[in-house]
């Protein structure tokens, strides 16, 4: 299996441990921000290979750092899985707008994260050096 | 307090905005308002303009931290600046840069203001509070005719809550004795509204404004760049 740095963002910071907890269990190496603008700084200066992040949070929303982060050069390859409760309307069009995204609906269980994450990084591998 | 509220026509020529004086040797931008109107909506809800935020950035008068929050909070910013010069500041690494590699961000985005036409709106390059010193060769009557009075102070008189015709900010301003020397304070949202609804001016800045009139004292008054 591909092990990963992953960035885990969510503006409930249990969730986001928990989450965080969860993929390090896996042996991927995990970044925690708490809102949409930590996520675009910590994907410019992490560059992980994987970004998971809710969508309803404080300052910028998880769909709003996805346009920033798919027009920084240095960023626009990382695959990026959405954590949705309940999504707008507006969410799916963004979605299916940008490729190397997909989403889960909370709740979920690990496994069914872990799973997607694997598939993610199959598809995708880390990101190069 | 009581304030006395008085709009004017925004459009016509530039002579219904034309600023009179009621004393010859002093320029204002005051009673020079022939109809009167309550604020339409849209000037409340004006369409944002960046430049200000922008030159306060590029001048060094607004922190790298400040700065990238309120970039990441106005995406359509892209289509005002370009392609390449936003992708630059959305790239830049805010958190981990030293001050030459912001001053030089600042410096690029400073030439990118100049090189498109962002001189047509002068007061989007003054500091939030400073003194505008006109050139021997300058009209003061052109300088007032760049705003609209909105509101006059009704102790201090001289002090007007402007907008600028090009750009929609709102300053307070208070003209010198010889009316080439202009004290001025950029209003955030927040004041601009409280004068609109509360009539609540900003008393600190109202009474600086008030009792410094002339350049050098004002000058010694300004607070340096944050």
């Amino acid at each position: 299996m591909v092990m990963a740095n992953i960035l885990v963002v969510d503006d409930d910071k249990h969730f986001a441990e928990l989450v965080a907890a969860g993929l390090e269990a896996q042996g991927h190496s995990v970044v925690v921000g708490f809102d949409g603008q930590m996520a675009i700084r910590l994907a410019k200066s992490v560059r992980p290979d994987l970004i998971v992040i809710d969508v309803n949070m404080p300052l910028t929303t998880g769909t709003g750092a996805l346009e920033f982060i798919r027009k920084i050069p240095a960023t626009r390859q990382i695959p990026v899985i959405f954590l949705t409760g309940a999504p707008t309307p507006s969410f799916y069009p963004t979605v299916e707008a940008h490729s190397r995204v997909a989403y889960l609906k909370k709740p979920f269980d690990l496994e069914s994260l872990n799973s997607m994450v694997r598939q993610f990084l199959e598809q995708y591998g880390p990101a190069e050096p | 307090m009581r304030v006395i509220v008085r709009f004017q026509i925004l459009f016509g020529d530039d002579q219904d905005g034309a600023l009179q004086s009621s004393r010859p040797e002093i320029f204002s931008i005051r009673s020079c308002c022939k109809k009167y109107y309550h604020i339409p909506a849209e000037w409340r809800a004006n369409a944002v303009d960046f430049k200000p935020e922008l030159w306060r950035f590029a001048n060094g008068e607004s922190t790298a931290e400040h700065f990238e929050q309120w970039l990441y909070a106005h995406p359509e910013l892209e289509a005002q600046l370009g392609k390449d010069v936003y992708v630059a500041l959305i790239s830049f690494h805010f958190d981990s840069a030293d001050r030459a590699e912001v001053d030089a961000l600042r410096s690029r985005l400073r030439s990118h203001l100049e090189a498109h036409g962002e001189r047509s709106c002068g007061c989007a390059k003054w500091k939030d509070r400073d003194m505008i010193r006109l050139a021997e060769t300058q009209s003061s009557k052109a300088f007032a005719q760049q705003f609209t009075l909105l509101v006059e102070h009704d102790e201090n008189p001289l002090i007007q809550f402007v907008q600028c015709r090009s750009c929609n900010q709102r300053w307070l301003m208070r003209a010198g004795e010889s009316g080439l020397q202009w004290s001025v304070a950029r209003l955030s949202r927040s004041q601009d509204l409280a004068i609109i609804q509360d009539h609540s001016w900003p008393d600190r800045l109202i009474d600086e404004m008030a009792h410094f009139s002339d350049y050098e004292a004002w000058r010694n008054r300004l607070k340096p760049p944050i």
